[in-house]
């Protein structure tokens, strides 16, 4: 059964189409849940909620839109929430560089790269200097490698604010990275953005 | 010297990290009870019936609250005096109107020939009332 399909017939009640959407997208959701909230079981809460909220509000989704941009948008905007709470219980964490010494000792020189574990958690350290939407922005945009435009449509913001956000977070990041991982802030002569 | 890399490039590949399978299990049970969770929250209390069925109860028991107020109260409370009806003094009704007075009811038989009663009226109208005195000479106190 294809998508179209399953969106109409979970938008009838069928809540068995609605569990083969959820398996169709629920990798997607989490992975851009998890580089906002900085956390795996976090952001499994943030998914589980996403295809919550998905069920109640799908009806309203009409044919000819981006299911992709629609489900992203109720993603990003419950981890921005999730986020926000942590932060208010004081429970987030905070930009800490004395934390860098409880990250996997990595290999030397610049040519090598570091293992996915190893990525992610120099991604959450490294991305905690970002403002929850310029993470937003980069990981929809540089990551997920979603055009700009829907981006854009997805954040409720312009093309142009996109662009803003993105460059200042690569900023931010290049610079962190330099700083705390000159190993690998050295790339192979790659062109500068 | 090499350029410094672009961030976007190093954290690229994390697009294809995936949990293991087993991450997932759990995952749509809760899903699936979070929105049953949510439904039932939204669920109105009573249904279109319930309401009805709810009304119609509620407008007997009103209706039935009228015929006993009518049929029992109402005369029940007509029977008994109104308290506007009361005089202001009503707490002295067990002193009666002076025309209405008969003699005062016997406290004691007296035995003595020696004894005498006074009586004197004291106040007016509605405040008058009688003091007894008796004297006697024979008492031995």
């Amino acid at each position: 059964m294809d998508e179209r399909e399953l969106i109409r017939q979970a938008q009838a009640g069928d809540l068995q189409a609605f569990e083969g959407l959820v398996k169709g997208w629920r990798e997607q959701v989490f992975r851009i849940a998890r580089q906002i909230v900085g956390e795996e079981e976090g952001a499994k809460d943030v998914a589980q909620m996403v295809f919550i909220r998905l069920w109640q509000v799908l009806r309203k989704y009409r044919e000819g839109g981006s299911f992709g941009s629609y489900l992203h948008r109720i993603t990003v905007n419950l981890a921005i929430d999730f986020c926000r709470e942590q932060s208010r219980r004081g429970m987030a964490e905070s930009w800490d560089p004395a934390g860098m010494d409880t990250l996997p000792s990595l290999p030397t020189g610049s040519e090598t790269s570091p293992s996915p574990g190893e990525l992610q958690k120099i991604f959450e350290v490294l991305s905690r200097r970002l403002s929850p939407r310029q993470r937003a922005a980069f990981v929809l945009r540089e990551i997920e490698g979603i055009p700009t435009e829907e981006v854009a449509e997805i954040l409720g913001m312009r093309p142009s604010t996109i662009r803003t956000h993105v460059q200042e977070a690569r900023r931010i990041l290049q610079e962190a990275l330099r700083r705390h991982y000159p190993e690998y802030a050295r790339g192979s002569g790659e062109k500068q953005p | 010297m090499k350029e410094l890399r672009d961030p976007a490039d190093f954290f690229r590949p994390l697009k294809e990290t995936r949990p293991p399978e087993e991450f997932w299990v759990g995952f749509w049970p809760s899903v699936r009870a979070g929105i049953r969770e949510a439904e039932l929250s939204r669920r109105p209390m009573l249904t279109p019936a319930g309401a009805l069925l709810l009304g119609s109860s509620a407008g007997v028991m009103v209706a039935a609250a009228i015929l006993v107020l009518g049929f029992l109260v109402v005369p029940a409370l007509r029977m008994v005096p109104q308290p506007a009806s009361y005089p202001a003094t009503a707490s002295r009704t067990a002193i009666p109107h002076p025309e209405e007075r008969t003699s005062p009811p016997v406290l004691e038989e007296l035995g003595s020939a020696s004894a005498r009663v006074y009586t004197f009226h004291v106040g007016e109208k509605a405040d008058a009332t009688d003091v007894i005195l008796i004297v006697d000479e024979a008492i031995d106190i």
